[in-house]
């Protein structure tokens, strides 16, 4: 464990030398409220509710999601996966105590939660400051959900593993992340509220669905599925792509020859 | 005229090369297609969706579709042609790589601008004109003059894009590291394509339409295909890029005085 705990380490003393693109990129993601805000005001006219929003709502919907979306995007880790695997630096892995599903979720998430937590700050300073465009959050709730947070960052790095070992398969995988995050966005609700999307009806089996919607609409106490079952259905999920990966990790090295691809 | 010939010519050769080039990983070439396409298609989606009484503003679904079909279109056109010359320039003039430019016998600028093409884009260029043609029909706007103000307007866009990425990178000249500027254009670019013309109001107009122009990229070619076209509205365009014309110029000017090669 002690390994792993010095990968964050290193991680974060990285994201500290770009401290200041890290801040910026905090401080810019409020364009997206007044971007929500903007938008929305268009949509709602002399409309007090729509599809169960009020506007502060919908704004505090968007403010919510932009402070979670880290965990849906990844950390860009998976792009040096790749080129390692491409480049035959993979090896590093199989000669070394390291596993590299280890190494690749801690590194994942000390690149995640440096986002997650200046997007925090940038962003209760925006409601603070201006009360009247947002619902108000009890902080209790918030806390609720730091355990679905968690997991659905685990499940979002292990989708993004799966794809960084497709690399052993198809040399070039990076449009397949764009893709990923693009579809990823959308599922998850960081571009539109899933219920507004799919109905009422939400897809509580898929494992998007937990990543920003879920979180994001227990935050602000608008939803009827319970936390334990959230958390079971993320638990399942999780558990299948340990599986898988740990299967393809298994496989891939017999491919792999140590000289890159 | 006789240069502007020349160094065409060494844009189209260069061209050529990239397209074989780009024939060689064919998957990155419709992968990326794919992803452009994907992006666009699911913004249209989400306008779609939103707009409760199949109205933003003023806007109907199918002035939405020609705002998105007009946003694919530009994006297309200047990924396929300047943005990828105009992003390495920080790092060509940080480097001293310019200096491998200026010694070349065409215009400076140009070749830094023009001399990475990425021509897979093109396809999304007239996927995005499909998207705006099939809006038009639907709106029952498409008639002759419109066209003829859709192209004057979408080219001024398209000359204003390249003379904003061109401020932000001359200020290399000058600075070691430009991401923050960088950062901010991302963000304004893709705050303002996804913001329609009626959901632009108050200061946001001002900030939006003049200080900072990126919400004139898709809104304004968008209105001048609607035929809502008026006075006013062609001189914001005109004066908006004759301004950044000449900042970008000086800029240019100044910069190229004040680069000292690989020191700088």
């Amino acid at each position: 464990m002690k390994k792993y705990v010095q990968i964050m380490s290193l991680e974060w003393k990285n994201a500290i030398i770009y401290r200041t693109d890290t801040a910026l990129s905090a401080l810019f993601s409020v364009f997206t409220v007044v971007l929500a805000y903007l938008l929305w005001s268009a949509v709602f006219g002399s409309r007090e509710i729509v599809d169960g929003f009020t506007l502060p709502q919908m704004v505090t919907y968007y403010l919510l999601s932009k402070i979670v979306s880290p965990f849906s995007q990844g950390g860009g880790i998976q792009n040096e996966f790749s080129d390692e695997i491409k480049s035959g630096a993979y090896s590093k892995y199989i000669v070394k105590p390291i596993s590299p599903l280890g190494y690749f979720v801690f590194a994942s998430f000390a690149r995640m939660i440096l986002p997650v937590l200046l997007n925090t700050i940038v962003m209760a300073i925006a409601m603070i400051s201006f009360p009247q465009y947002f619902l108000a959050l009890h902080p209790a709730i918030i806390i609720t959900a730091i355990p679905v947070l968690l997991l659905s960052g685990i499940l979002s790095m292990l989708i993004d593993y799966l794809i960084a070992m497709s690399t052993f398969k198809l040399t070039d995988i990076s449009f397949i992340y764009i893709l990923k995050n693009i579809f990823t966005m959308l599922l998850s609700g960081g571009l539109i509220p899933l219920n507004m999307l799919l109905g009422d009806k939400i897809a509580m089996w898929s494992p998007f669905s937990y990543i920003i919607y879920y979180p994001v609409m227990l935050c602000m106490g608008k939803t009827n599925i319970s936390i334990f079952t959230a958390i079971g259905v993320i638990s399942v999920w999780i558990a299948i792509l340990i599986l898988v990966a740990r299967f393809v990790q298994h496989l891939a090295p017999k491919a792999f020859e140590g000289v890159g691809i | 005229m006789k240069n502007i010939r020349h160094t065409f010519n060494v844009i189209l050769t260069l061209a050529k090369m990239q397209v074989s080039k780009s024939m060689i990983y064919r998957y990155s070439f419709w992968g990326a297609f794919l992803c452009d396409t994907s992006m666009f298609l699911i913004q249209l989606l989400i306008f779609k969706v939103i707009a409760q009484d199949g109205h933003i503003g003023s806007w109907n679904v199918y002035h939405l579709t020609v705002f998105i079909g007009t946003y694919m279109a530009l994006d297309g056109l200047y990924m396929a042609t300047y943005f990828f010359g105009l992003i390495e320039l920080p790092w060509k003039i940080r480097s001293g790589n310019l200096d491998l430019i200026i010694i070349k016998p065409v215009s400076t600028l140009f070749y830094a601008a023009f001399s990475s093409l990425n021509l897979g884009s093109i396809l999304q260029f007239i996927t995005g004109l499909i998207v705006v043609f099939y809006g038009a029909v639907k709106l029952h706007v498409f008639y002759v003059p419109h066209i003829i103000q859709f192209i004057i307007i979408f080219t001024l866009m398209y000359v204003l894009m390249f003379l904003l990425m061109l401020c932000i990178r001359c200020l290399s000249f000058w600075m070691t590291k430009i991401n923050s500027f960088a950062m901010l254009e991302d963000t304004l670019i893709d705050f303002s394509f996804k913001l329609p013309s009626p959901a632009i109001r108050g200061g946001w107009r001002i900030v939006l339409f003049a200080v900072l122009p990126y919400g004139l990229m898709a809104n304004m070619p968008s209105e001048a295909i609607f035929g809502e076209f008026s006075i006013r509205k062609w001189c914001l365009c005109i004066g908006v890029v004759a301004f950044f014309s000449l900042l970008a110029f000086v800029l240019w000017k100044f910069g190229r005085c004040h680069y000292d090669s690989a020191s700088s």
